[in-house]
């Protein structure tokens, strides 16, 4: 996959593994992980820029006698989500009738 | 390699970055290495299992635009090149022992015009006392009636006393000459290094 577009995706997958529940950085990497394997080291930089951007906040809290730190979405970060979803519908459309003339040509 | 280690050494590795991006980078990793070994692993095992320290440096380096890097900005513009440093160190049996030679041929050309305007002096001194005493010597003659010697003695004492005003005035010139040598030497030396620097 291009490596521009992978890293936007991946973007709004650490924003999705966050949505529902606040996350750390190894339990988001688990949850992704049926869906998209990603590393801890590629891990890091996106959380940095989704920070800078403000998608998220980050918070220490303690959990068995040490600091870790956990990650929050904001309303930014949901409505890049939202925007996400509402760019892909359109791709997807696009997609259907691509596929849709390929059958016919097919057909034909 | 134990998760401390790990860490000071990622630590080194990211100096230049800003301070709290080197302590958030390194928080996260500590992180990472404890929940792996919360997951089962040990400390060693962990570590082995996130990578290197350089490689993690590298790929969150990678990341940073160059604004955020300051040792990109820190870094002078050297005077003198890595390359000619390089040179100039595995040059040093060569020029060094050329640049000993110099300076011994400097010296012994200095120690050489030296000496003659020491000797040059020495003369002065000498016909200039001696005349003197041979003056004094005549007139006590004088006085005490020797007329015949004490006259030569007077004559001698007066072109004694000549030569030694010739002298005197060529010890002022060579001493003139002298100031004036050594401050187009100390100047050329400075042109020398100045001039590199300007040169850069």
């Amino acid at each position: 996959m291009d490596i521009q577009l992978k890293r936007g995706l991946l973007d709004v997958c650490v924003l999705a593994a966050i949505q529902d529940n606040d996350s750390y950085g190894y339990q988001i990497i688990k949850d992704m992980k049926p869906y998209v394997d990603i590393s801890e080291s590629t891990l890091y930089p996106i959380l940095r820029r989704l920070e800078v951007a403000k998608y998220l906040t980050v918070y220490s809290a303690e959990y068995n006698g040490r600091l870790r730190k956990y990650y929050r979405i904001t309303e930014q970060g949901t409505e890049r989500i939202d925007e996400f979803k509402r760019e892909w519908e359109e791709i997807l459309s696009i997609y259907k009738f691509i596929t849709k003339e390929g059958k016919q040509d097919e057909e034909a | 390699m134990k998760k401390h280690d790990f860490l000071e050494k990622l630590e080194e590795l990211l100096d230049g970055l800003q301070r709290c991006d080197i302590d958030s980078s390194v928080e996260y990793w500590g992180e990472m290495i404890d929940d792996k070994i919360e997951e089962g692993l040990t400390e060693e095992e962990a570590v082995r299992a996130i990578g290197t320290p350089e490689a993690i440096a590298d790929s969150i380096l990678a990341e940073t635009p160059i604004a955020k890097n300051t040792k990109e900005k820190a870094v002078p513009k050297k005077r003198y090149g890595a390359g000619n440093i390089t040179l100039l160190i595995l040059g040093f049996p060569l020029w060094f022992p050329l640049l000993i030679a110099a300076f011994a041929v400097v010296f012994s050309i200095v120690v050489a015009l030296w000496s003659v305007v020491v000797s040059l002096w020495a003369t002065f001194v000498a016909l200039a006392v001696s005349s003197v005493a041979c003056f004094i010597v005549s007139i006590i003659g004088i006085l005490t009636g020797q007329i015949v010697h004490s006259l030569a003695l007077l004559a001698t004492a007066l072109i004694v006393g000549g030569i030694s005003l010739f002298v005197f005035i060529g010890c002022k010139a060579i001493i003139r000459g002298m100031w004036w040598l050594t401050k187009v030497i100390c100047i050329g030396i400075k042109r020398i290094f100045v001039g590199r620097g300007k040169k850069k």
